[in-house]
């Protein structure tokens, strides 16, 4: 228990020197430019990925990297049916709406978007407290970017994708 | 007990701190320019005229400021969550996701609202290309309030923002 206590304190203290900075990630969509290390340090511009991303903000070793992408991976093939299924209930939002369906009937499409949208805000979350136990004290220190980077991660097909967005 | 409640308190004091660093100082915090970027995109798909625009730009307006207070909500669950799944928490963790829930729907309502207003505006061979890109008023509520996706939804996508919310 100590030692849990004591990795969350450092982990604590050091998000928010972290962000204080102002490079951590923002809640635009959870993959905005401003997530990872200063530019000056990011290798290949524009083409690198998240995953480049994530191990350069963490510096993580070879073995983290590997899990990290072995969590995040699990976390899109969770993700990927709920992804679809809030793409079609935003449009049957849109759709009872223009139609000029019944307040009830609205209200029911929003609420069975609302289950979709926290599905998948669990998943996205639940991937961030796996990755936090496969990190080192320090590394924990540097969440806060990930908390941020973490939000929408997986609502394209693949989170890894080479824009690093 | 009393560590736990001290580790959760600790993890989101810190992310609390986090994002007011992240607000003041982030360079991808969205810029006004940004945050119309969705509704430019709305506009072009359905070739709204300038009238239009400025009547939706106003609509989107008014939504923001009616959902930002649920949007900061929002964002403050999410923060609760996450200390509540890094630490172990899993009955606060299921309290939490209901009210993440309960939140999301109020959010959604807003943009709901703001889409019908809108589709009120709109010509009949523009309504029938509206619902498929709700996406991006949803979105441009969202930023108004916490940023978005760089780049805006696309079809085929659920919007993104609100702290948490897509």
């Amino acid at each position: 228990m100590f030692f849990r206590l004591l990795s969350v304190a450092v982990l604590a203290a050091s998000l928010a020197s972290a962000q204080g900075g102002g490079r951590g990630g923002g809640p635009g969509g959870g993959d905005n430019v401003g997530q990872g290390p200063p530019l000056s340090s990011r290798p290949g511009g524009p083409s690198q990925t998240r995953m480049d991303r994530i191990t350069a903000m963490l510096t993580l070793v070879p073995d983290q990297s590997k899990q990290v992408k072995s969590i995040l991976d699990d976390g899109q093939k969770e993700a990927a049916p709920v992804r679809d299924q809030l793409v079609a209930a935003q449009l049957g939002i849109a759709e009872a709406v223009q139609g000029g369906k019944s307040q009830d009937e609205i209200g029911k499409a929003i609420d069975a978007y609302a289950a979709l949208d926290t599905q998948m805000t669990t998943i996205e979350l639940r991937s961030l407290a796996k990755i936090n136990q496969v990190l080192r004290p320090d590394q924990q220190a540097k969440l806060g970017g990930l908390f941020w980077m973490m939000r929408g991660i997986f609502k394209n097909k693949y989170w890894n994708d080479t824009s690093g967005r | 007990m009393l560590s736990r409640i001290l580790l959760i308190g600790m993890v989101i004091a810190t992310m609390a701190f986090a994002q007011r660093g992240r607000r003041s100082e982030d360079p991808s915090a969205p810029m006004p320019a940004q945050r119309d970027n969705s509704l430019d995109q709305f506009a072009g798909k359905l070739k709204l005229n300038k009238e239009q625009r400025a009547q939706a730009e106003t609509i989107i307006d008014a939504a923001r400021e009616a959902a930002g207070p649920v949007q900061q909500k929002l964002l403050e669950v999410r923060r609760y969550l996450a200390a509540a799944l890094i630490t172990g928490q899993s009955s606060e963790a299921d309290k939490l996701t209901k009210t993440y829930t309960s939140l999301s729907a109020q959010a959604k309502t807003l943009e709901a609202n703001a889409f019908g207003k809108i589709c009120a505006l709109l010509k009949p061979n523009q309504q029938s290309k509206a619902a498929q890109h709700f996406g991006l008023i949803a979105q441009a509520v969202e930023q108004g309030q916490m940023g978005g996706p760089p780049g805006g939804s696309q079809p085929g996508q659920w919007s993104g923002g609100q702290g948490g919310r897509r």
